[in-house]
């Protein structure tokens, strides 16, 4: 597989050095990295239809140094924006965090202009980059939107992958979109479904309680998947926001121009009165990051970092503790792997391989099924309406 | 011939509007957001806050809609000056001529942008702002220090100006507007 055979190196450090946390709230999935000083209120990325919590690595690792703390959720599997801002809140009230500054993109941008809408007192302040109001323009152009469900998954990959702008790109942009693709493959067929459905989902965005002053619109100002009249209605929406102008960076600004978005993203912050707590960042050293020779070293560190997390514990008030604690068994699980060396990596990527021809054979023949099944029907209709009509 | 070339291009003005992009930059106070401020505006204010990243302006001048990428000046910016000087119509880079000390970095800032091959023939316009302080250098000293003769693979302009007494502010304006049009 591509993406897994070309995994940059400091995503496979950021994975040595970022707990993966996975925790069932109510009836969701959600899966998520908080990384960071805890005292500090987040910032919470939510990502677009072609993007998982871990297309924020760069955000995660920059800003996590400087002291802030960032949590990068995937969006779990909701099927209407009434379900989102539920599962939303559900998940902040488990993580114990109250207020909260949104950094979305795209159908991200677009899910947390309506939780600030509905939720107004939770949310602080918004990062909305290559966002829009309402899904009206999306509804229209995927009139097969009733049989998203049903649709297989490849297709719904190829789909998704369609809005991604192909033709040459600059090394920077061409390597952001492998990334994203790359994490569009590791999604599920419910997981694309749901998002799809999401996008769909006749909603806009109301009036928002956040003054424009704690709104910042940071656009690529090359090309993305949303349509600039959409971009520009939101931007009239807010007129008194701070704009962040990037002249480039296609779809992913956050893969492509870390440094650029990195830089906005803490303007924004600090213009909002995020205080960063630099001091409590534990320096990382850059040894570990090659996969096979440091694994041992890092897996210490991680370890090491888990106590330290432990440790500081305490600190928190009592009330964050005992709510934080059933979180941690998962998270502990998965920060405890070490990084695979890189042979185990291509054996991962045939036996992937192989899943994903098994799994395809078996949607072919279940959609063969159907198509039979629907065409059995028609037939029958047809032939039943032809009888009834030589009886008339 | 030139009064024919005069009325095509009035003509021309009269249907088509222009755009062009520039990145101004420069080290920290030079005067680039006040020059910005300037040329959209004509307003001048004695306090500014240093720029922070980048700020986007849109000013339209006659028939020519000109973009403006007004770079931050600090050390930490200036590895992204690079990738917004990429494809400009020109580059215009502000240098503070009443503050010899920081000449010599400035000197050596704009030689390494230059050497980039990806801005190989963007015109260059040099503004030598804060003409109104004593003790400024004068335009040729400046072309000097700068070591502006040097540059020969590309159009380079020098302008002294005051954008506190929008001095010379007028030529800067003429000469963007024109490097909007020979470029179409």
């Amino acid at each position: 597989m591509k993406g897994v055979s070309s995994t940059p190196g400091d995503y496979v450090y950021f994975k040595s050095q970022v707990p993966l946390h996975k925790i069932p709230i109510g009836t969701k999935q959600w899966r998520y990295y908080d990384f960071g000083p805890k005292t500090v209120p987040p910032l919470i990325c939510i990502p677009g239809i072609a993007g998982t919590a871990d297309v924020y690595y760069k955000q995660i690792m920059a800003l996590s140094m400087k002291g802030y703390r960032v949590i990068s959720v995937d969006i779990p599997r909701v099927w209407n924006y009434h379900e989102w801002i539920q599962a939303f809140e559900k998940f902040l009230d488990t993580i114990d965090v109250h207020h909260v500054h949104l950094y979305g993109t795209s159908l991200g941008g677009f899910l947390a202009q309506l939780f600030a809408h509905h939720r107004p007192r939770r949310v602080k302040s918004l990062v909305l980059s290559n966002t829009y109001l309402d899904t009206r323009t999306f509804a229209t152009a995927m009139p097969w939107a009733p049989f998203v469900s049903w649709t297989p998954s490849f297709l719904l990959k190829r789909y998704v992958l369609t809005g991604i702008r192909d033709g040459p790109h600059e090394p920077f942009i061409a390597d952001s979109v492998d990334f994203a693709v790359s994490q569009v493959e590791t999604l599920s067929k419910d997981d694309l479904a749901s998002r799809l459905t999401l996008t769909v989902d006749a909603a806009s965005v109301g009036s928002l309680l956040l003054s424009d002053s704690s709104v910042t619109i940071m656009d690529t100002n090359d090309y993305c998947a949303i349509p600039q009249h959409l971009k520009d209605e939101l931007t009239e929406r807010y007129p008194e926001a701070r704009r962040a102008y990037l002249k480039s960076g296609g779809d992913f600004p956050f893969l492509s121009r870390p440094d650029e978005v990195n830089l906005h993203l803490q303007l924004h912050l600090r213009r909002v009165g995020v205080e960063p707590r630099p001091e409590v960042v534990k320096s990382i050293p850059k040894g570990g990051a090659d996969g096979t020779d440091g694994s041992s070293q890092s897996k210490k560190k991680s370890d090491e970092e888990k106590d330290d997390r432990n440790n500081n514990m305490p600190q928190d008030s009592g009330s964050s503790s005992s709510d934080q604690s059933p979180t941690f068994p998962e998270s502990s699980g998965s920060s405890n792997d070490p990084p695979l060396p890189t042979d185990t990596i291509q054996l991962l990527s045939s036996s992937l391989n192989n899943l994903i021809l098994v799994q395809l054979a078996g949607e072919v023949y279940q959609s063969c099924v159907v198509f039979t099944l629907c065409y059995c029907t028609l037939v029958l209709v047809h032939g039943g309406g032809f009888i009834s009509r030589q009886l008339v | 011939m030139g009064l024919l070339e005069a009325f095509l291009n009035w003509l021309r003005s009269l249907f088509f509007k222009q755009e062009m992009e520039l990145s101004l930059i420069g080290l920290q106070n030079a005067g680039k957001t006040s020059l910005v401020n300037v040329v959209a505006t004509g307003g001048y204010s004695e306090d500014m806050i240093p720029t922070v990243g980048f700020n986007m302006r849109k000013v339209t001048k006659g028939n020519v809609t000109i973009k403006l990428w007004d770079l931050g000046g600090q050390p930490r910016f200036r590895s992204m000056w690079e990738r917004y000087c990429r494809a400009v119509s020109a580059i215009v880079y502000v240098v503070d001529a009443a503050d010899p000390d920081n000449l010599s970095v400035s000197k050596s800032e704009l030689h390494d942008l230059l050497s980039k091959t990806s801005l190989n023939g963007i015109p260059l316009l040099v503004l030598g702002n804060k003409i109104d302080k004593p003790g400024a250098l004068s335009k040729e000293a400046l072309t000097d220090e700068m070591g502006l003769t040097s540059l020969t693979d590309r159009e380079v302009c020098c302008f002294m100006i005051s954008c506190k007494n929008s001095t010379n502010i007028d030529q800067v304006i003429d000469w963007l507007v024109k490097h909007s049009k020979s470029k179409n």
